[in-house]
């Protein structure tokens, strides 16, 4: 394993450009947030009106609407429409997995410039954008902030994810837990990963349970997943955990193989499906762009 | 089926050991190729893990074992060279090597040999039999004879300086086949063979196998070198006869011959072409007949140098001493003065004429003149007690000149029978009824008694005039002698004891019975001169044994067949 890609290569302008096209379409966001272009569950001091309430101690003299008052004898405090931003969590996997290059390009490179291209299509429509990479464990680089010149602080953020270090294994579900545990304004989860927990993806689908955020799984694959080419006797090392099964690779293996990993691959859209969630396949081998394309059809991804 | 390098035994034991070091190998724990990967999960859910690290596993994979033994089987049968029996109904081959001088040119000799050990590894052991036909026939390889022997026997032979004796061959193979029992023969190399012979061997098949007919470049040869009376009449002198052939039809020059006589060299300018025209021939003139070597060389290399030299003894002819009785001398001295070869002298003279009872010449040869009393027979010839009579008879009249003689009207004028009688005496004697030297007789004025007077000292003298022409597969001949000197070999021992004409077969020294000097052959074939290439193509080619039918060919066709599908098998994951 080795560095695999640089700061010029993550904040690449032509990359960037292309994603100015694409917006997140939000219904509503949770309140509590900054100012933004997304409209609040919460009702405020907008400028838009949206209801009447009883007056209740505390509220604002200003918002009593005494025209109503005259009629009908009771005081009524007006309502108005509030837009706040969308907290955006970005969870990149940056175990040991996502650096191996036995077999192609690392899934590093693919996982960081995804990130940055969520994120990026956030932050260009106020939106605040959190990154949460894990590995191990789950790392808290930055809190969702919004604002352009996030940009370029999230790419070197992203950049420095992106040196080679010591192999570590991949512990999503150890991740989730202590993301749940921050009690994080309700927002848009992104999980980029290859989602090969030594748990099993059953762990995974456990340990969404408490996670409230809507969510966007994001999965790197590759095709040698899919159609490994292995033959003979061979010796495989997982490349985390370093463990070694020695194997002779037959037809019927490679048909069980095959099988474990499209049940895998089902499993996980169904975890999708349940959560109402998008499940984006990015082939680590093709084009980003165009594959991230289809997250956005119509110019927006609507949550 | 026959294997060409091997043993069937070994064959099966070879396959054998290869099962066994396979299965050995199968049971051996595999090294296992490292290969790093992003999970195992699936891997795990796949397939159980395998053994921990063992030095011997289960007998994982039966088919990829057939496989690859089946595979090694069929290399292991190919290097045995297996060799199917012939198909044409069971016949016999004799194959024949020809090693005559014709096959020295070039590489004919070398591309014969090949092919045949080629057609001999294609054949049966019991089927076939491989014979050198050369300045001799000698069997190579006798049916059922592993062919290793073959090498073996082929090591030290060479072509010979001999006509090609492959028709004689034929003709003796012709004799000695089996009535019912075809015979098929291969002639390896371009000894000719006409029609004629091919009729006289009706129940043998001839063909010849193909050999490359590459140019072997030009050739030159001495094809004829022979001895004559002189034509000045000189009688202790010789001329001599060359002829130089090439197979551009062209003449040789003389100076492209350099010539000896016992080591004393003849310039080219006593040579003097035949009727002025080199290509008949050059004559060398008046050479003493001594009984010396002579020796003729080609200056210039070639493509065959077997015929580049030719040797010939030439007759020692000496004077013959005759000695003369005074009683005899009005009557014969004229007579015995013609004669060029005899000289009247009493001192060391080898033969006597004189008359019944004179004390001349003692115990010399000698022809005496007798009185015809009783029943004395007009010639009454006395040899030594250990020689034939009518062996002597028979060759005493024709050396004589007896039947030249008019008898009749000598037994007309005698009023008695006029006969020869052959006896036995110490001492060689023609006697001769001495009234014949009588005028009565007119016997002294015909044409036949100078004849008889001469022939009778020659025969006394034991005169032999030599072997005008000595070359290799002819017949030795002797103008005068008859009964001939005998072929000898180093211990002495006749080599025609039958008295046949002796045939030298190849050029070289042949020994004769009562001379120290050993005759020279000579090769003197035009056949092996002048029809280098492409000597004779009358003949089949015989039905060979190509890549196509060669079993080996197929074997290792279908090894390679098998590794493609092992390959392809690899390549799917079929096997490991």
């Amino acid at each position: 394993m080795a560095a695999t890609v640089t700061f010029d290569e993550l904040f690449d302008p032509d990359f960037l450009t292309a994603l100015s096209r694409w917006s997140l379409n939000a219904k509503r966001v949770a309140g509590g947030g900054r100012h933004g272009e997304r409209l609040s569950r919460d009702l405020g001091s907008g400028i838009e009106f949206k209801d009447y309430r009883p007056y209740s101690a505390g509220d604002d003299l200003r918002a009593i609407d005494w025209n109503l008052y005259r009629r009908l004898g009771k005081v009524f405090v007006r309502l108005f429409e509030v837009e706040e931003d969308l907290p955006i969590y970005l969870m990149p996997d940056i175990s040991g997995s996502m650096f191996l290059t036995d077999s192609g390009p690392p899934s590093v490179i693919a996982a960081l410039r995804s990130t940055l291209a969520l994120a990026t299509v956030g932050l260009n429509h106020h939106d605040a954008a959190g990154l949460f990479p894990f590995s191990d464990r789950l790392q808290v680089i930055s809190k969702p902030k919004s604002g352009h010149t996030q940009i370029m602080t999230f790419a070197k953020h992203l950049a420095r994810l992106a040196e080679p270090g010591p192999r570590i294994e991949t512990r999503l579900v150890t991740s989730l837990e202590r993301l749940a545990s921050l009690n994080l304004r309700r927002g848009l989860l992104v999980l980029v990963s290859d989602f090969f927990d030594p748990g099993g993806i059953e762990a995974i689908r456990e340990a969404l349970r408490p996670i409230r955020h809507r969510m966007l799984f994001v999965q790197l694959v590759r095709r040698s997943d899919a159609e490994p080419t292995l033959q003979g006797d061979v010796r495989l090392t997982d490349c985390e955990s370093g463990d070694a099964a020695d194997l002779t690779i037959t037809p019927k293996i490679l048909a069980r193989y095959r099988a474990a990993y499209a049940k895998f691959n089902e499993d996980l859209a169904d975890i999708a499906r349940r959560r109402q969630a998008h499940l984006l396949k990015i082939d680590i081998e093709g084009d980003l762009i165009e594959q991230l394309s289809r997250l956005f059809e119509d110019g927006g991804y609507r949550i | 089926m026959n294997f060409a390098n091997l043993s069937a035994g070994w064959v099966v034991a070879g396959i054998a050991g290869l099962a066994a070091l396979l299965y050995a190998l199968q049971r051996l724990r595999v090294r296992h190729r490292q290969v790093t990967v992003v999970t195992t999960l699936f891997w795990r859910v796949a397939a159980e893990e395998a053994p921990a690290r063992r030095f011997v596993e289960r007998f994982r994979h039966p088919w990829a074992y057939a496989l690859i033994l089946l595979i090694v089987s069929l290399l292991w049968l190919a290097f045995a060279g297996p060799q199917l029996a012939q198909t044409d109904g069971g016949s016999f081959h004799v194959l024949v090597l020809d090693g005559s001088a014709g096959m020295a040119a070039g590489s004919r000799y070398q591309d014969a040999v090949a092919a045949l050990k080629n057609q001999v590894r294609h054949l049966a052991a019991d089927q076939r039999q491989v014979v050198w036909s050369g300045g001799g026939v000698r069997t190579l390889l006798n049916p059922g004879e592993h062919e290793l022997l073959l090498e073996k026997r082929l090591a030290g032979l060479a072509p010979e300086a001999a006509p090609a004796g492959v028709e004689n061959l034929l003709r003796q193979l012709g004799a000695s086949s089996r009535p019912g029992r075809a015979t098929d023969v291969v002639i390896f190399g371009d000894a000719p063979v006409r029609p004629e012979s091919l009729a006289l061997s009706p129940n043998l098949s001839v063909a010849r196998a193909p050999i490359s007919t590459r140019q072997t470049g030009r050739n030159t040869g001495i094809t004829a070198l022979g001895v004559a009376e002189a034509e000045s009449g000189a009688w202790d002198r010789v001329d001599v006869f060359v002829r130089v052939e090439n197979d551009q039809k062209g003449a040789a020059a003389p100076d492209a011959l350099r010539i000896d006589l016992d080591g004393r060299d003849i310039p080219a300018t006593e040579l003097r072409a035949v009727r002025g025209d080199a290509a008949k021939g050059f004559l060398l003139q008046d050479l003493p007949a001594a009984g010396g070597l002579l020796t003729v060389r080609l200056t210039a290399e070639d493509s065959l140098p077997l015929d580049n030299v030719a040797r010939i003894r030439l007759p020692d002819k000496p004077k013959l001493k005759v000695q003369l009785s005074p009683s005899l001398d009005r009557v014969l001295r004229l007579v015995l003065a013609a004669d060029p070869a005899i000289q009247i002298t009493e001192a060391g003279a080898k033969v006597v004429i004189r008359k019944q009872g004179e004390n001349v010449g003692a115990s010399l040869p000698a022809l005496e003149f007798v009185m015809s009393q009783g029943s004395r027979p007009a010639f009454l010839i006395t040899h030594p007690a250990k020689l034939d009579s009518t062996a002597v008879f028979n060759q005493a009249v024709k050396a004589i000149g007896l039947k030249e003689i008019d008898a009749m009207s000598l037994a007309q004028t005698a009023r008695r029978p006029v006969e020869v009688t052959v006896g036995t005496g110490p001492q060689w004697r023609i006697e001769v009824w001495q009234e014949l030297l009588s005028e009565e007789f007119n016997f002294t004025r015909s044409r036949a008694f100078p004849l008889f007077i001469a022939n009778s000292v020659r025969w006394l003298a034991d005169t032999r005039s030599g072997y005008p022409f000595v070359a290799a597969g002819r017949p030795l001949a002797s103008e005068t002698l008859e009964m001939g000197d005998r072929v000898v070999d180093g211990q002495g021992r006749m080599l025609d004891p039958l008295g046949v004409p002796f045939v030298p077969e190849r050029a070289g020294e042949i020994k004769m019975e009562n001379s120290a000097r050993p005759l020279a052959v000579s090769l003197l074939d035009p056949a092996s001169t002048v029809g280098l290439v492409g000597a004779a193509s009358n003949l089949p080619q015989p039905g060979s044994v190509g890549l196509a039918t060669n079993p080996v060919t197929w074997l290792l066709v279908l090894a390679l067949g098998l590794l493609g599908v092992e390959w392809y098998l690899y390549q799917t994951s079929r096997v490991p």
